[in-house]
Parts: structure tokens; sequence; C-alpha cells
């Protein structure tokens, strides 16, 4: 007996991740938290307690950002795409486990901003 | 494709640092990603996005009534000036079908290199008329590949149709001096524009 999608002629070779991501995320697609940016840093404040029953990806999401990591390096790191992490970080959230910088800290294209990334550049 | 998850040589952030993005666009083939590991403490990393088949709209999916996905993948890199400031440089998918994508990477974006190859001009267009449509400012960067730059400036700009105040670099995409003129022509650029901007709102 072959198996149904053996016979799907849209059936893909390589599927890829398409099902575990947002089963990670139990069917979630998207967060209802506007103002975290590709590049907002995400920082664990804390871990988490032992009632708090977290999935293995968002215990993965909790060490990787014992270093502040933006939240697309997060998705590069654990190979998740973004939208995925930023279901996975609204649980965090909630729990109050990690922390995300503010929209503000994201790049506002001040004279004094833009020096100080010409100064920084210069150095390297 | 696997990454450690631990990277114990960089410089730590601070929870509430500074971050800035610039985006490196141009066409496919053209040495974006090349660019981006020239510069990057890291290699350059990947993420990869899946777009349902409504928002990648030029498909002509007329009468497939199965929903598709595409997978957009985006390279990027990190620069860590400091604990308190880090930029990240983001290499976008050139194709046109991808262009919606474009919106959400350039918001909050300080600017972006266009990176262009004299063998084909034309395949930068897209990108600097996007640029040149939103306002945001952007530098060209010429990538002389082999360390040929023989080419002229003025005949560049002239097939590019630039504002005279639009920098244009010769520059080797695998060379990190060669990259950091690039990305000082356009900060520089962005600071011109915002003393004018004040100029004018005085």
């Amino acid at each position: 007996m072959r198996h149904w999608s053996e016979e799907d002629p849209w059936a893909d070779d390589d599927p890829g991740p398409l099902v575990r991501p947002y089963t990670v995320t139990r069917g979630r697609t998207s967060s209802a938290r506007p103002g975290i940016e590709l590049i907002s840093l995400i920082s664990t404040v804390r871990p988490p307690t032992r009632d708090q029953r977290l999935q293995p990806e968002q215990n993965r999401l909790l060490a990787l950002c014992r270093t502040p990591t933006a939240l697309v390096e997060a998705a590069a790191r654990l190979d998740l795409p973004v939208t995925v992490i930023r279901v996975l970080l609204d649980d965090l959230l909630d729990h109050q486990l990690v922390s995300v910088s503010p929209p503000s800290a994201t790049g506002t294209p001040d004279a004094r901003f833009i020096q100080a990334v010409i100064d920084g550049i210069r150095r390297i | 494709m696997a990454f450690a998850e631990s990277d114990p040589g960089r410089t730590a952030l601070a929870p509430d640092a500074a971050t800035a993005k610039i985006l490196v666009a141009g066409g496919f083939g053209v040495g974006k990603t090349t660019l981006v590991g020239a510069i990057s403490e890291t290699e350059p990393l990947r993420t990869e996005e899946l777009i349902t088949e409504a928002s990648v709209g030029v498909d002509d999916l007329a009468g497939v009534e199965r929903k598709t996905t595409t997978t957009v993948a985006m390279d990027f890199g990190r620069i860590t000036l400091s604990q308190a400031l880090v930029v990240y440089l983001f290499g976008a998918p050139g194709q046109d079908r991808f262009w919606f994508m474009w919106d959400d990477l350039s918001r909050g974006a300080l600017g972006a290199v266009v990176l262009a190859d004299t063998r084909r001009l034309e395949s930068c267009f897209p990108s600097v008329d996007f640029f040149e449509h939103r306002g945001i400012p952007f530098a060209i960067g010429v990538n002389c590949f082999d360390g040929r730059c023989e080419e002229d400036e003025e005949e560049i700009r002239a097939a590019l149709d630039l504002a005279p105040d639009v920098p244009l670099v010769l520059c080797d995409a695998r060379d990190r001096e060669s990259v950091k003129r690039v990305l000082l022509a356009l900060l520089e650029h962005v600071m011109r524009g915002l003393a004018a901007e004040a100029a004018a709102t005085w």
C-alpha cells in the first residue's frame, strides 16, 4: 500500500520545514505584539520556574538569549522562521522570562546615532 | 545549515543596546552575501521565511486551488561596534517577485548599498528605483571583480541616471577595507541628508 503522499502530484520531494515550525507554535502563525523588529534585541531575564512548562524551542531561545540576540539572528541560529520566533516570544514575554529592546533602540536615524555608527565603523 | 548556539568570541551586547540596519541590494549573483561576509564578524547567517501564495502576488496561480508556499532566504551579518551599538547588514532577495519583502526590511533602515556589476548594470535598476521612490538614502558600490576597476564612474552614473549627490564607490566586495569605504560613503551621505533636512526646517 502506498502512502497517500506518494500519489499526491503536489507533494514536494522535500517539503522542508513546513509542518514542524507551526507545530512548535501550536498552529499560531502570528503574534499580536507590535513593535518587535527584525533587529530588536531579545534578552533572557531569568530561567523558567519548574511549573512553567516550555517547549524545547523556547528553552533553546532562552539559552541563546542569555547573550542579547536580535530576533532575526535568533531565527537563523535556531533554524526557525522569524514568524515562529515571534510566536514563541509571546509566551516568554507573558511569563516575563525575556525582555525585548524598545522600538526606539532600533536605529532612529538622528545625527548623533549615525555619527556613532560612522565612528564605530572607522574604528573596526 | 547548522549553527552553534553559543558564540563565545563575540562582544556581549547590553540588553538595551541600540541596533541599526543597513540593506545590501542588487541583482542576483552580484556579490551581496560576499559583501556582507567581508565585514560581518560572523559567517553570513541565513534565515528562511515561508511566504504563502497570496503574498507572492505575481505568480500566476489562476485556477490553482491549492495553497503554495515559497521560501525566501535572507542573508545577514553582524558588526558589533560596542556593547551599546550593533549594526546588522541585510542582503535581501533580489528577484522581482520578492519586492514586497523590501518594505518590511527597509523600515527603520539607515540606508542601503546597491551593489552593481558593470557587466550587467541593468540588474541593479530595480533596486535603485525602489530606494529612490521611497526616499531611502542609498549609495552605489560598483563591484570590481578580480581587482579590475577600469570602469568610468561618469558613464556608470549616466547609465543609472543617478542624482549628483548619490555616492558611487568602486569596490571589491571581498575586501573588508573596501566594504568599509562603501558603508562610510553611504553613512556620510545619510548625514548630509539629515543636515540638509535640518537646514530646510529652520
